[in-house]
């Protein structure tokens, strides 16, 4: 029964982790470490963000 | 070259209200170099163990090696409130929607909640596109607007029954793909006893265009090229009682291919 409900648990999570995001999804709060001087809080305008979701700046 | 030009659209998306950010997986170090090696304002997030990407569902799960938590490749407007309004995903890095046809999608949107455009006195057609200079694997629009005088109609493009639908086809081109056309949503109307789909007013249609970034295509592209692209625009003005003859209209958009920078950080900070 335990390894029962681990294994929903494990998938659970897996498949909460992986959730692709999608047009009326809410975007996950951003991570704090930024070139900018302000928080990632804070990059908004009054209507909105324009996030681009890059490769690599190395390669 | 992506981010670059972001930077050069950050004036115009913050004018119509937009922060703008980017992320990856990088150091903070890498980010910072980068930022400053291009003279970037843009604010660039690091997410070195890609789990903002992951919680997204745009992390890479088949990366190896250096690609080893690399980002799928995206971009996403989201409103105040945080909600995502717009997503641009892609399966290859190679493509991407070009900043520009960004700001285009935004200021149409607008536009268009706003209404504020004046009727002509006979139609106009109008070719424009979000982005004049391109390189491997942009995606950006071409748009066709149609004003459409006082009291007149045209028929979208699933009118049936004898009419001329709107219809909006694309020459074949070796280099550039039309990934799709977008029709605006068209009202139903009754004519002589019966119901069609139709425009009035100001009509717009948008075309997603791709620059193949296949090794074969770039072999095609000097330094400096033109890439004409045409399409035909077919379409039928009624009023109530009167159509006037369907017209077959000739449009070309005409855009500058600039090649794609491979430029690394320094090797001591880059990815192992």
């Amino acid at each position: 029964m335990k390894l029962f409900f681990l294994t929903w648990l494990f998938l659970g999570l897996s498949v909460w982790a992986q959730d692709p995001l999608d047009v009326g999804s809410q975007l996950p709060n951003l991570p704090s470490k930024t070139t900018a001087d302000v928080s990632t809080d804070s990059l908004a305008g009054t209507e909105g963000l324009v996030l681009v979701v890059f490769r690599s700046a190395d390669w | 070259m992506q981010l670059v030009q972001l930077q050069e659209a950050q004036k115009e998306l913050k004018a119509l209200g937009y922060g703008v950010a980017a992320i990856s997986y990088d150091s903070p170090d890498i980010l910072k170099e980068f930022a400053k090696r291009k003279s970037l304002t843009v604010p660039l997030i690091s997410d070195p163990k890609s789990e903002w990407l992951a919680s997204a569902g745009l992390k890479n799960t088949e990366g190896e090696g250096l690609s080893d938590g690399v980002a799928l490749p995206a971009t996403l407007i989201v409103d105040k409130s945080g909600k995502v309004t717009h997503l641009f995903k892609e399966s290859a890095y190679q493509n991407r929607i070009t900043p520009s046809t960004l700001v285009h999608i935004l200021k149409t949107g607008q536009r268009m909640a706003a209404q504020e455009t004046e009727l002509p006195k006979e139609t106009v057609v109008t070719p424009t596109h979000s982005e004049s200079s391109v390189t491997n694997g942009s995606i950006f629009v071409v748009s066709v607007t149609v004003a459409l005088p006082e009291n007149h109609h045209a028929y979208g493009p699933k009118a049936e029954g004898g009419v001329i639908p709107m219809s909006l086809t694309f020459e074949d081109h070796p280099l550039l793909e039309v990934v799709r056309v977008d029709y605006p949503e068209a009202h139903t109307q009754t004519l002589l006893g019966e119901t069609y789909p139709v425009y009035e007013g100001v009509v717009t249609v948008d075309a997603f265009v791709k620059v193949r970034h296949e090794k074969e295509t770039r072999d095609q592209l000097p330094d400096l090229v033109t890439l004409p692209l045409k399409a035909n625009l077919e379409y039928q003005i009624c009023t109530d009682t009167l159509c006037l003859a369907p017209q077959d209209k000739a449009l070309q958009w005409i855009l500058d291919y600039r090649p794609l920078d491979s430029e690394r950080s320094p090797e001591a900070i880059q990815h192992p």
